[in-house]
């Protein structure tokens, strides 16, 4: 016998390797009490190693006989344990060998099943004792080390899928919002942990419309960011689709409830911004209630609904708020409201109207409120929940500027000869000079029209189609408007006015076919003035420059 | 330059109406080629005459007092007139003057046609 513990021991000074320990403790633990049937009770990762001769109960950690053998950690004849437990009933054992390091129980080694005559002998169980005493820390410290690997291959598993899951989360994150005219879209996203679950998108919809999400998955982690990214998907489907916000989330809402994971919901906001308009629709399932700082101040908008992946079935509301030029909407996840300061109070959502009310400029929102969450927040605490904020600002209308008190620019400056039909070519010029203007089809259609009436009127009546007395034209911007200055030479005296064209009586005969020109000017342009001087008659056609019309050119101040 | 002559041609659709194919430039050199066309168009017969405005380039006050001009002979030929082809800002100008109310505006010559063939 002593040959075997001392190549046990040997054993032992090797690096631990729990099977091969438990291979060499088997036939020392045989040669002892042979003929003696053996049987190893432990947990499965170390049950395994050893192959009973006779069948063992299942392991269960709750079973008396474990602290049992704790409490008593020497060799035990099993009539004489006195506890109520499932696995010694099952054993049958003669003798019970505890293994227990450390106060831990590693494994119990039943001996016999009392079918033999002769009991063990006393050398025979302090034998047995020595063994156990060896085998026991040794199978502990194996064990450990086992799982202490294997936590270590999971560790290093899991960090790898956490960089996936984080790559496939920010390629689901718009890499740059659009960029509108008169409009400006900031987003900030951080998340607490390498892998978030709030998510925002800003979805390109049919009409220029364009769709704007902010949600927020009940928890951080792998599977949540997952769950964000399906929402993200069956949000730019839906909103293809179906045009009301309400509606996009009761469909998404009921795809979500289909296959989610029991016990996940996502708070989501979601709305539909028609930058043409100055619109916004939205619908809420939970999430924090974006708000709006407008002209008269910070209102909220709000809208009910459940969150979605909960029920299916549910209905959304949805509210419609009109952007006047300077005003901001932001949104934000809980994040925000919810980060906590040293004394424990929420940020919440009056800090951050506040913050809105304070501020001038629509552009510096995002940034006043991180600055304020920074100032609030417990610097020794980590961030508690994801940070996302997206802010939507109509920018400010250009500066009006009165007529009189604006510098005229002149556009273009030319002549042109009194003949017929110079008009048109006169008209092309006048167009050519205000083509960078923000004037809309209609209004240059018009101008062409009014120009080239104009002109043929000059030519024709104030220079009676004579060579050596051109007409001027000048192209001029004045504040919010433009002006074109025709003149003749004064020769043909003041136009005179005819009675306004009527269809009726020229069919009727009572009036001339002709004498459209002057009408057609006063209705096509939004002013004419007539400047009448001795040897110069002018007439001003006035065009006001439209806002919502293409070709944005800032007005000189 | 841009071209400031007037263009027209004259299909007959049926005994009783036909098209006048007005394009290019309608100004006050185009009333001797207008003229020529709605004697053309319009047979013993005509009870319609279709103006397809469809390559119309530019009109103006002349040209519409020639339109009016058009529409006084027709009248007294008991003709009624239709149009099609019209640009939005042409179009516009129609209802300004209130040519539309005595030349029908319809949206394309089939249309345009059809409502002449009714008549």
């Amino acid at each position: 016998m002593r040959p075997w513990l001392d190549i046990f021991r040997a054993r032992l000074r090797e690096p631990a390797d729990l099977a091969a320990l438990m291979q060499d403790l088997e036939p020392i633990v045989r040669a002892v009490v042979e003929p003696r049937p053996i049987a190893l009770w432990a947990e499965p990762e170390v049950a395994r190693c050893w192959v009973n001769q006779a069948p063992t109960p299942t392991f269960s950690p709750d079973d008396p006989l474990v602290a049992f053998c704790v409490a008593h950690p020497s060799p035990q004849a099993a009539e004489r344990i006195r506890i109520d437990s499932p696995a010694l009933a099952a054993l049958h054992a003669e003798l019970l060998v505890p293994l227990v390091s450390l106060g831990e129980f590693v494994a119990v080694i039943a001996i016999g099943d009392g079918s033999t005559e002769t009991p063990l002998t006393a050398e025979q169980i302090s034998a047995l004792d020595e063994v156990a005493g060896l085998a026991a820390p040794a199978i502990r410290a194996a064990r450990l080390a086992l799982e202490l690997a294997a936590a270590e291959r999971a560790h290093r598993t899991s960090a790898e899928e956490l960089r996936v899951a984080e790559i496939i989360q920010r390629s689901l994150l718009p890499e740059t919002l659009p960029s509108i005219d008169g409009w400006r879209l900031d987003a900030y996203y951080k998340p607490a942990r390498v892998v978030g679950g709030d998510l925002y998108d800003i979805i390109p919809l049919p009409g220029d419309l364009l769709g704007i999400v902010l949600g927020d998955a009940s928890d951080k982690s792998v599977p949540a960011a997952l769950v964000m990214a399906t929402v993200r998907t069956l949000l730019r489907a839906a909103a293809l689709r179906v045009v009301l916000p309400g509606q996009v989330l009761a469909r998404v809402n009921d795809d979500l409830c289909a296959q989610i994971p029991p016990g996940m919901f996502v708070t989501c906001f979601f709305a539909i911004l028609d930058p043409a308009a100055g619109r916004l629709r939205f619908a809420n399932a939970g999430q924090c209630a974006p708000q709006l700082r407008g002209p008269e101040g910070v209102t909220e908008l709000r809208a009910r609904g459940w969150p979605l992946g909960m029920l299916p079935g549910r209905a959304y509301d949805e509210g419609e708020i009109t952007f006047a030029p300077g005003s901001t909407v932001v949104c934000f996840s809980d994040g925000l409201t919810e980060t906590h300061s040293r004394n424990g109070d929420m940020f919440g959502t009056e800090r951050i109207t506040a913050t809105l009310e304070a501020q001038d400029c629509a552009a510096e929102l995002i940034p006043a409120l991180l600055a304020a969450k920074d100032a609030f927040a417990d610097p020794d605490a980590e961030q508690e929940d994801d940070v996302t904020l997206i802010s939507v600002i109509r920018m400010p209308a250009p500066e009006h500027v009165p007529l009189e008190s604006a510098e005229p620019i002149v556009l273009a400056s030319f002549t042109i000869p009194s003949a017929p039909d110079t008009e048109r070519d006169a008209a092309d010029r006048i167009l050519a000079a205000v083509a960078d203007l923000p004037l809309t089809e209609t209004q240059r259609n018009r101008l062409y029209t009014a120009s080239a009436e104009t002109v043929m009127n000059a030519a024709e009546h104030g220079n009676q189609f004579r060579a050596e007395l051109p007409v001027a034209i000048e192209v001029v911007r004045q504040g919010a408007a433009v002006q074109v200055r025709i003149a003749d030479s004064g020769r043909g005296g003041p136009i005179p006015k005819p009675a306004t064209p009527n269809i009726d009586a020229k069919l009727a005969g009572r009036q001339s076919p002709r004498g459209w020109g002057l009408f057609l000017i006063e209705k096509m342009v939004d002013q004419v003035d007539v400047i009448d001087e001795p040897s110069a008659h002018a007439v001003v056609l006035t065009v006001n420059l439209e806002k919502s019309a293409s070709a944005s050119v800032r007005p000189s101040s | 330059m841009t071209d400031q002559a007037i263009t027209t041609s004259v299909r007959q659709i049926s005994p009783t109406v036909s098209v006048i194919d007005i394009g290019g430039s309608v100004t006050r050199a185009a009333d001797q080629a207008l003229t020529n066309a709605y004697h053309e168009a319009s047979a013993e017969k005509t009870r319609a005459i279709v103006l397809n405005f469809s390559n119309l380039e530019y009109m103006n006050s002349s040209g519409i007092g020639l339109l009016v001009t058009l529409l006084v002979r027709a009248n007294r030929q008991n003709q009624q007139l239709y149009a099609c082809g019209l640009s939005d800002h042409y179009r516009d100008i129609f209802s300004l003057t209130r040519l539309d109310e005595a030349i029908h505006i319809e949206p394309d010559e089939a249309a345009a046609i059809a409502a002449a063939e009714r008549r």
